[in-house]
């Protein structure tokens, strides 16, 4: 068990500017150790930190030392309404600590009880297609309906659609920044990420606050979404897309990998395409690929005890071959166009039917 | 010797009588004009002294002065060359006296051919106010006038005329009065619904927007057909009344745009301004006030393609307009009304590139693009806009199929059925359509049973609507009952007007 004091010295030195994460986990020597054996030993923590830093310890002491350093970090926290939890204490989620690389700190806001969870990483581009995003709502809607927590990186693309679907079902969704606590990256989720800890979800962030978003963060953070789940699902991804890191990390953490295959020709999919020729056991086409590998059975077309009409049964049967266009529905069922307007719009309020834009209405799964 | 004329001025749309006092005397030989006029009217002096001399008559080679009152107002129109040429030739005895009867208006060529003039509708019908009857224009405005009853106009070719006229050596023929509905039998739209293959869901959109009155955007990829519907729209609107054409037309003859064969507007107004436009070209102003296109386009339809184009400083300066239907242009020397009561048609891509959603195109526009181009539109803006509209692409099938689609005319019918309906229910409020219902009418005539009130709420928490959103709803629900005749909202007028907040509920970023 750790003491109070060993805490907030772990938190200073990850604060220090040049003492990066890496170095951290050299002087503690993972690789050889595991951290639970490093547990309870503190003080030779600290002596190895001396032996490898040396001359810098000094300043780090004095960093330590320095009230000033000290409580602006904690304020910093404090007005976040953040909190962190290191690598020694128990509330720290024992997927981490099976990593190499793991952080030594995570800072966090929201519900930390999440993370001993079920947890489902849903990864892939920053900019998805239509197809993308269709596949990323139905997958993450059913996944968090099953009873997983939705893992992703607050990014753009299928990261907020992920994010956004769980939140859309009420399910709490747990979100790992590659900033300080307190920013949030991009600005325009910074809607999402408060709706987020409004909810019951969790956001997290191995760096410290005020740190800006760095372009080699994310894919470093990357290694965190796929160590905190069991498994790591890719809906879309193009060819250079950072989801494939994840899905790399996943491999070498021992994770279950799932990818969605896309078109051959859609530049989106290429990147997901690629790793499928590798792993061919990871391909998914239906979310009830993955809940049988869970031995998990899939959510009932809810009804909410909705009777549906004749017509309105002829319309979800003809969805159900495939998407039709709003003329197509018209001719079908030889209806005005308002009364079709009508039924097409209560349809899709009971969760039978969506819409894609373009006028094109397909089955809600 | 002196002599007194009096002519019109204008100022906005109104009218203003001006007396033009003309002074010869003894003097260095020259010619001044005062009473704060503008440049094209201390040129006139040129004009008249060249039009004078070539029409035959004498310039006196004297000292001139010309007065024109009011001296508070600045004067800045061609139209008083004819005026200030007859006063000269009156001052120096070479007309009768018979001009005092007369107000004249017309601008002066070299030759002595009195030209075309902007604004004749405005002034004739301010002059006809004020109590004056007899009038000589310029030949070319002559349909112009007809329009207006109760006039003696006399229409003139040249300043040889317009002497002759008034020593009584020619005669000539008032304007015969021409009644507006000959002229709107004769008018008609270039584009007819007809014609417009598919396309079935912003049609009903498009039906609904003109059947209350509301503004309405579409939403569509490029080359699906937005241009072509909107200029559609103003065919199945309601015949204009004669008031609503004269006011029209009055617009327009400000603004120097009236068609000289026509006279009058009989037609509403469809106009379609560049998305380079600036502000002054929209909302009117510039150093002569001028009418801008919200003005020209008063009981007709302002279509604005690819709306967040625009600036967006330019699009906010129509709120208010949007609001009080009508603009006031404010400028240091003079302050003017104009009105502007619009049918706001709007059109833009689902994103920059406009591929967003396509089931063929890709999309190369990233979130923050489409972001920021949605974001261009305003939430005070768009809260003007109650229907927003997916157009899409025609299928290849509907485009060939040869058969017509419904004509205007017989979409004009319903719309004109609908019209009354609200025309009975408002007639003892200050509101004419259901897109003008303030808060008091709202709770008034859009009560709701209970069935479309739940309808509401799932929608207003599943879709995440504003306050404002269901107002917008509850607007067009009412618009949709009326066009089926039902007295009360359903819970299917409700879903309907639902469908067309897909701003409100596809495009929210996630």
């Amino acid at each position: 068990m750790t003491n109070e004091r060993d805490r907030l010295d772990l938190l200073f030195l990850t604060g220090i500017e040049g003492m990066t994460q890496k170095k951290i986990v050299e002087a503690l020597e993972v690789t050889e150790a595991s951290p639970s054996e490093l547990l309870g030993q503190i003080e030779k923590f600290k002596a190895r930190l001396l032996d490898i830093f040396g001359e810098p310890l000094y300043h780090l002491t004095a960093s330590l030392n320095n009230g000033e350093y000290k409580n602006g970090l904690l304020s910093a926290l404090k007005n976040e309404g953040a909190n962190f939890v290191t690598f020694l204490d128990d509330g720290y989620p024992e997927n981490l600590r099976e990593i190499p690389d793991f952080p030594i700190i995570l800072y966090y806001k929201g519900d930390a009880g999440l993370l001993n969870g079920r947890l489902f990483s849903i990864v892939g581009t920053r900019n998805p297609s239509a197809y993308g995003r269709r596949v990323t709502k139905e997958f993450a809607e059913e996944l968090a309906c099953a009873g997983f927590v939705i893992v992703s990186g607050l990014a753009r693309g299928v990261d907020s659609i992920a994010h956004r679907a769980a939140l859309d079902n009420n399910m709490p969704t747990v979100a790992v920044c590659a900033t300080g606590i307190d920013a949030v990256y991009p600005a325009e989720n910074r809607g999402l990420a408060a709706e987020i800890i409004e909810s019951g979800g969790l956001i997290i962030t191995e760096y410290k606050p005020k740190t800006p978003p760095m372009s080699y963060h994310f894919p470093h953070r990357n290694r965190i979404i796929s160590a905190l789940s069991r498994s790591v699902l890719v809906t879309e991804a193009g060819e250079n897309s950072g989801s494939l890191i994840t899905v790399n990390y996943a491999v070498d953490q021992g994770k279950n990998v799932y990818i969605v295959p896309g078109g051959i020709y859609a530049a989106e999919s290429k990147g997901a395409n690629k790793f499928l020729k590798k792993f061919q056991g990871a391909l998914v086409t239906e979310v009830n690929d993955i809940l049988e590998d869970n031995n998990l059975c899939g959510r009932k077309r809810v009804n909410n005890g909705i009777e549906l009409d004749l017509i309105e049964n002829l319309i979800v049967t003809e969805l159900e071959k495939g998407e039709k266009h709003f003329d197509e529905l018209l001719s079908l069922t030889g209806l005005e166009i308002g009364k079709l307007n009508a039924i097409l719009m209560s349809l899709t309020m009971i969760g039978q039917i969506e819409e894609t834009g373009n006028n094109y209405y397909y089955i809600a799964k | 010797m002196l002599s007194k004329i009096t002519g019109f001025g204008l100022d906005g749309l109104i009218g203003y009588e001006a007396t033009l006092e003309t002074d010869i005397n003894a003097g260095l030989p020259g010619m001044d004009i005062v009473g704060l006029v503008g440049q094209s009217v201390k040129e006139s002096k040129e004009r008249v002294k060249s039009a004078i001399k070539n029409s035959g008559f004498d310039f006196p080679i004297k000292k001139i002065t010309v007065n024109i009152a009011p001296a508070d107002i600045k004067k800045d129109s061609p139209h008083f060359d004819l005026p200030i040429a007859v006063g000269i030739l009156a001052a120096s005895g070479q007309v009768a006296s018979g001009y005092a009867d007369f107000i004249m208006l017309g601008e002066l060529s070299l030759d002595g051919t009195v030209r075309r003039i902007n604004g004749v509708m405005p002034m004739l019908i301010s002059a006809l106010q004020s109590g004056f009857k007899r009038f000589i224009i310029p030949h070319e405005n002559m349909n112009e006038a007809a329009f207006i009853e109760g006039l003696e106009i006399y229409a003139v070719k040249n300043l040889t005329d317009v002497c002759g006229f008034l020593n009584g050596d020619i005669e000539l023929k008032p304007i015969e009065f021409c009644s507006y509905h000959s002229a709107l039998a004769k008018s008609s739209y270039n584009s007819d619904f007809s014609d417009v293959k598919g396309q079935l869901k912003a049609k009903r959109a498009i039906e609904i927007a003109v059947s209350g009155g509301h503004n309405i955007l579409m939403i569509g990829p490029p080359g699906a057909g937005k241009t072509m519907l909107a200029k559609c729209i103003p065919g199945i609107m309601p015949s204009m009344t004669f008031d609503e054409a004269i006011e029209v037309t009055k617009i327009h003859s400000v603004a120097g745009i009236l068609s000289l064969d026509d006279g009058i507007v009989t037609v509403r107004p469809f106009r379609s301004p560049h998305h380079t436009a600036t502000t002054v070209a929209l909302i009117g102003g510039g150093a002569r006030s001028k009418p801008g296109e919200i003005s020209l386009s008063h009981n007709g339809v302002l279509f604005l393609d690819e709306m967040p184009e625009y600036s967006r400083y330019t699009l906010e300066t129509l709120r208010q307009p949007l609001e009080d239907k009508t603009v006031t242009v404010s400028r240091a020397m003079r302050t003017v009304e104009y009105p502007a009561d619009i049918t706001l048609v709007a059109s833009m891509n689902p994103c920059p590139c406009g591929n967003f959603g396509s089931k063929t195109q890709r999309c190369s526009c990233s979130p923050f693009a489409i972001h920021k181009y949605l974001n261009k539109l305003s939430g005070p803006l768009l809260d003007r806009i109650d229907l927003h509209v997916e157009v899409d692409g025609v299928a290849f099938e509907e485009m060939y199929d040869g058969k017509k689609a419904e004509a205007s005319s017989i979409i004009k019918n319903r719309v004109e059925e609908t019209r009354e309906i609200q025309r009975k229910r408002f007639e003892n409020e200050t509101v004419y359509t259901n897109s003008s219902m303030g808060n008091s009418q709202l709770s008034k005539y859009c009560r709701l049973d209970a069935s479309s009130e739940k309808l509401l709420e799932t929608a207003f928490k599943k879709l995440n609507f504003t306050a404002r959103a269901v107002t917008r709803i509850l607007k067009v629900a009412r618009t949709v009952a009326d066009m089926e005749k039902s007295a009360d909202i359903k819970s299917d007028h409700i879903a309907e007007a639902i469908q067309y907040r897909s701003l409100d509920r596809k495009y929210r970023l996630v």
